[in-house]
C-alpha cells in the first residue's frame, strides 16, 4: 500500500500502513478487548487509547514517535495496576522509561544505546527466566493488566525489529541471545513439569513464551526479522489468550492445585476446550500460526546454534507435557462443586476471533511473512538520517 | 495453476473435508448456547468422512487412467528469505493405498460409533476428534513434504492422546494419555529435527530432494535416517517406547480400533516406507531397524499369550506384528511389508470393534481359552513360570521407564520450587 521513499519522509507524521501492521493491529486490538474482560482497569476509552498508541507507533515512520509512545502507554499502564501489584507496577514503569528513553536516544543518533534500552524494556515485559519477577506478579495479581501489555508488546516489538535490530550490536549478540533464551526456555520446560497450581503454569508458561521472544530478536539480529515478528505475535496472542481463560477459571472457581484432579470440565467444558487450543496452539499446533511460527524459529535458531536448536525442540516438548497435565488436572475428573458458569458469550466471540486469527495466519502465513519481509528489512532508520542530512 | 491435474485437488479434499467438518463442529459448540444434537453431529462428520473417502477413490481412479501423478507443487506456504516450506503433495500407489485404507476405516468407524457412543457425554468431542484425526492421516499420506507430514503427524498424536484420555471421570485413562503423549513428544522431536537437518544440509524437505540424500556425507544421512526412525518407533511403539501401548486401550472400543489396531499404530511404518530412500543410504540404521523390530515382535508376542484381558492381549498381538513389519522394512522388504501393514491393519480394526463380544461368542461357538501345555512348560517348567511372570509385568519396562524419568522429575521439582516467587 505504501513505499518508504528516503527522499521524501515528513518530519514529524508519516504513516505507513501495510498488511502486516493492520494485521498486528487487528490482534492487537482483540487482545485489548480481551483484557477488558480479564479485568484490566478503565473503560472503553482507555481501551481506544491504548489501540491508538499502538497504531500510531506500528505505522509511524520515526523510531522516537513510535517508542516515546509506546513508552507513554507503558507508564499509564503502570499507574492503572500500581494499586494491585506494586512489583508489576514498578517493572512497567522501569520498561517504559527505558522504551522512551530507548526513543530519545534514538533521536539523538545514540543507536546502540538505545538498542541496549529496548531490549530491556522487552525482557522485562516477556519475562523469561531468571527475571520473570514483574511478569509472574502481574499475572498473579492482574492478569488484565498482563493481557493488555502483551497486546501492547506486539507494536513494540516490531518497533524493535524495524529500527533497532539491525545494528552491529544486535548482530553481535545474536548468538549468546539464542543461547540465553534456549538455556532460559530449558529450565521454564523443566519446571513447567511440576508446577503446583494454575496461576504457576501459566507463568512458567508465560516465561516461556518470554524466552522464545528474546531468542526470536536473537535471530532477527542475524537476519530473520520476519520470523522473528511472527513468532512473537504468535507467542502474544497465544498467551494473552490462554491468561484471560486462566483468569476466568479463576474469577469462577478460585486458584486450582494441579496435584489432584479439578473436574471444571463439567461446569465449564467451552473453557476448557480454549484452554487446550490456546495452550496447544502456542506451542505448534498445526493450523493454527504456532505450528508455522515452530518451524521458522526453529530454522533461524539453527543458524545461529544447533545445539541450542536441540533444547528449544526438547523444551516444548516439555512444555506442551506439561499443558496438558495442567488441562487434565484443572478440568478432568469429577468435581461434587457446580460452578456458576462457563465462557460468557462475549468471552467466546474474542476467544474466538483471536484463534480464527491464529488459524488464518497458519493457513495464510505470508499475509504478514511477505510484507514484513520488506519492511523490516528496508530499515527506515538509514532513509531518515539521510533525509535529515540532506535537509539540514 | 493450470497445469494442476484434478487427482492433486481431490487429495486436497480429502485432507480438507474431515478437517472443515470439525472446525464447523467446533465454531457451532464455541458459539452456540448448546452442544449440537447427536444426529447433526454425526450427520456432518460422516458427510464429511465420506466426501474424503470419495475424493481418495477418485484420485486412485486418476492415478491409474492417467498414469502415476508423482508430486504436485502449488507453491511455496512459507518464503522468509532462504527458508521456504513447499506446498507439496506426492500422489502415487503407497500415498493412496494407506489413504483410502484410513478413510475407510474411519468411516467405519464413525458409522459403527454412532450406535456404540449414543447418549454418551463425550459423543460430540468423539466426533470432533475423528475429524481431526482423518485430516492428519490424510496429510500423512499424501504430503509431499517433511513440514506437511509433521503436520498430519501432530495431528494423529494430539488425537490420540485425548481418545485415550477420553474417560476422564477415572485417573487411569488420564496418567495413561500423559504417558503416551509423553512418548509421544520425546520421539517427535526426532521428527521435527530431521526436518530442520534436512532443510539445512539438504536445502529442502519435499520428498523429491529426500531422494537425492546420496549427495550428502554418510553421517548426514544416517543422523537423518536415525532421527526419523525414532519418530516411527514412537509411533509405532517399538521398544524401548512400547510402555505406552498398553495403557492406550483406556478409551473407547471404536478408537482403540482405528488407532492401535488400525492407522496410528501403523503410521510410523508408513513414514519409513515414505522416507525409504533416506533409511536405505544407511545401513547402520537399516541394521538397527531390524534388530528392534524383531526385539519388539518377541517382547509383544510374548505378553500376549499371557494378557487376561480381549483388548490387552490384542494390542500386544498388534504390536507382534507392527515390529515384524518394522523389520521387513528394515529389511528392505517394502512391497512385502505393503501388502502384510495393508491386510493387518484392517484385520485388527475388525477384532477390536468385535473385541466386546468376544465373551458372548466363546459362549454361544463353545470356544474357551485353551491352557494345552508349549514344550517348554513341558521340559523346563521353572524357565516357564520365570518367563511367564515375566511378561505378565510387561518384562518391567515400564519400572525402567519410570525409574529413568525420575531423575528428571526430581530436577524439574527443584526447579519448580526455586522458580516459585510469591510477590
Amino acid at each position: 500500500m505504501s513505499t518508504i521513499d528516503p527522499m521524501n519522509v515528513e518530519p514529524f507524521l508519516h504513516l505507513d500502513l501495510e498488511t502486516a501492521s493492520i494485521f498486528m493491529l487487528v490482534l492487537c486490538c482483540l487482545l485489548l478487548c480481551l483484557a477488558q474482560r480479564a479485568g484490566a482497569r478503565g473503560g472503553i476509552g482507555v481501551g481506544v487509547l491504548f489501540a491508538s498508541a499502538a497504531a500510531l507507533a506500528t505505522t509511524s515512520l520515526r523510531a522516537d514517535i513510535a517508542l516515546g509512545t509506546l513508552g507513554a502507554a507503558c507508564l499509564v499502564q503502570a499507574s492503572f495496576c500500581y494499586r494491585a501489584t506494586h512489583i508489576g507496577a514498578i517493572g512497567l514503569a522501569v520498561a517504559g522509561i527505558c522504551t522512551a528513553l530507548a526513543g530519545w536516544l534514538h533521536g539523538r543518533g545514540v543507536q546502540e544505546a538505545a538498542f541496549i534500552l529496548s531490549m530491556i524494556a522487552l525482557v522485562i515485559r516477556v519475562g523469561p527466566w531468571p527475571v520473570q519477577l514483574a511478569m509472574s506478579s502481574l499475572t498473579t495479581r492482574a492478569m488484565g493488566e498482563h493481557v493488555r501489555q502483551l497486546g501492547m508488546l506486539m507494536p513494540l516489538l516490531f518497533v524493535h525489529l524495524r529500527y533497532l535490530d539491525h545494528l552491529d550490536l544486535a548482530i553481535a549478540w545474536s548468538v549468546p541471545m539464542v543461547q540465553v533464551g534456549a538455556c532460559s526456555m530449558l529450565i521454564g520446560g523443566l519446571a513447567s513439569l511440576s508446577t503446583p497450581t494454575l496461576s504457576g503454569f501459566f507463568i512458567i508458561t508465560s516465561s516461556v513464551h518470554g524466552a522464545i521472544i528474546l531468542m526470536a530478536c536473537g535471530a532477527a539480529g542475524a537476519g530473520h526479522e520476519a520470523a522473528a515478528l511472527f513468532a512473537g505475535m504468535t507467542a502474544c496472542v497465544a498467551t494473552g489468550g490462554l491468561g484471560a481463560i486462566v483468569e476466568a477459571v479463576r474469577q469462577r472457581a478460585g486458584e486450582r492445585s494441579l496435584v489432584v484432579a479439578g473436574g471444571l470440565s463439567n461446569s465449564m467444558p467451552r473453557l476448557a476446550a480454549l484452554f487446550l487450543l490456546f495452550g496447544a496452539a502456542g506451542l505448534g499446533l498445526p493450523a493454527t500460526a504456532g505450528f508455522l511460527a515452530d518451524d521458522l524459529m526453529l530454522h533461524a535458531l539453527w543458524q545461529e546454534s544447533p545445539v541450542s536448536t536441540a533444547i528449544v525442540i526438547l523444551s516444548n516438548g516439555l512444555l506442551v507435557i506439561a499443558t496438558w497435565r495442567a488441562a487434565t488436572r484443572v478440568f478432568f475428573g469429577t468435581d461434587p462443586i457446580r460452578h456458576s458458569d462457563d465462557a460468557r458469550f462475549a468471552d467466546r466471540i474474542l476467544a474466538g476471533a483471536c484463534l480464527i486469527g491464529l488459524v488464518v495466519l497458519g493457513f495464510a502465513p505470508r499475509l504478514v511473512l511477505d510484507p514484513s519481509l520488506a519492511l523490516l528489512k528496508a530499515n527506515p532508520v538509514a532513509g531518515i538520517v539521510e533525509t535529515q542530512g540532506v535537509r539540514n | 495453476m493450470n497445469d494442476i491435474p484434478w487427482q492433486a485437488w481431490a487429495a486436497w479434499l480429502s485432507i480438507l473435508a474431515p478437517l472443515a467438518g470439525s472446525l464447523a463442529l467446533g465454531m457451532v459448540a464455541l458459539l452456540a448456547p448448546n452442544i449440537p444434537v447427536e444426529r447433526s453431529v454425526t450427520r456432518c462428520m460422516q458427510a464429511c468422512l465420506a466426501l474424503a473417502l470419495a475424493s481418495t477413490v477418485a484420485v486412485g481412479i486418476g492415478n491409474g487412467l492417467a498414469g502415476n501423478t508423482g508430486d504436485i507443487f502449488f507453491g511455496d506456504w512459507v518464503i522468509a528469505g532462504e527458508y521456504k516450506i513447499p506446498l507439496t503433495l506426492r500422489i502415487d500407489w503407497l500415498g493412496i493405498l494407506f489413504a483410502t485404507m484410513s478413510a475407510l476405516l474411519a468411516l467405519l468407524v464413525a458409522r459403527f460409533s454412532r450406535t456404540y457412543l449414543h447418549r454418551d457425554p463425550g459423543f460430540f468431542r468423539f466426533f470432533f476428534m475423528m475429524g481431526v484425526f482423518a485430516t492428519g492421516a490424510q496429510l500423512v499420506a499424501f504430503a509431499g513434504a517433511l513440514d506437511l507430514m509433521f503436520a498430519g503427524w501432530e495431528a494423529v498424536g494430539l488425537a490420540s492422546t485425548l481418545f485415550i484420555g477420553f474417560f476422564h471421570d477415572r485417573p487411569e485413562p488420564i496418567r495413561s494419555s500423559i504417558r503416551a503423549l509423553s512418548t509421544y513428544r520425546l520421539c517427535d522431536s526426532g521428527f521435527l529435527l530431521a526436518v530442520v537437518a534436512a532443510h539445512e544440509w539438504l536445502h529442502s524437505t519435499t520428498l523429491a530432494s529426500l531422494d537425492g540424500i546420496s549427495s550428502l556425507p554418510t553421517w548426514q544421512a544416517t543422523v537423518i535416517a536415525a532421527l526419523l526412525m525414532v519418530s516411527a518407533m514412537g509411533k509405532s511403539a517399538q521398544l524401548p517406547f512400547s510402555g505406552w501401548l498398553s495403557r492406550a486401550t483406556e478409551g473407547p472400543t471404536p478408537s482403540s480400533a482405528l488407532f492401535y489396531g488400525g492407522i496410528s499404530i501403523h503410521l510410523g511404518l508408513f513414514l519409513l516406507l515414505r522416507t525409504w530412500s533416506v533409511i536405505d543410504h544407511s545401513p547402520i540404521v537399516e541394521g538397527v531397524g531390524i534388530g528392534i523390530g524383531l526385539l519388539t515382535a518377541l517382547y509383544a508376542a510374548s505378553i500376549a499369550r499371557v494378557q487376561p484381558d480381549a483388548k490387552g492381549a490384542l494390542a500386544h498381538a498388534t504390536l507382534a506384528q507392527v515390529g515384524i513389519i518394522f523389520a521387513e522394512i528394515a529389511a528392505g522388504w517394502t512391497t512385502i511389508a505393503l501388502v502384510h501393514l495393508l491386510c493387518h491393519a484392517s484385520l485388527r480394526v475388525w477384532q477390536y470393534l468385535r473385541a466386546p463380544n468376544i465373551l458372548h461368542d466363546a459362549h454361544r461357538i463353545g470356544e474357551h481359552a485353551h491352557s494345552g501345555g508349549s514344550w517348554l512348560r513341558v521340559w523346563v517348567p521353572s524357565i516357564d513360570r520365570r518367563l511367564c511372570a515375566m511378561a505378565l509385568s510387561r518384562w518391567r519396562l515400564d519400572e525402567a521407564t519410570d525409574a529413568l524419568v525420575a531423575p528428571v522429575l526430581r530436577l524439574s521439582r527443584f526447579l519448580a520450587r526455586a522458580t516459585r516467587i510469591k510477590p
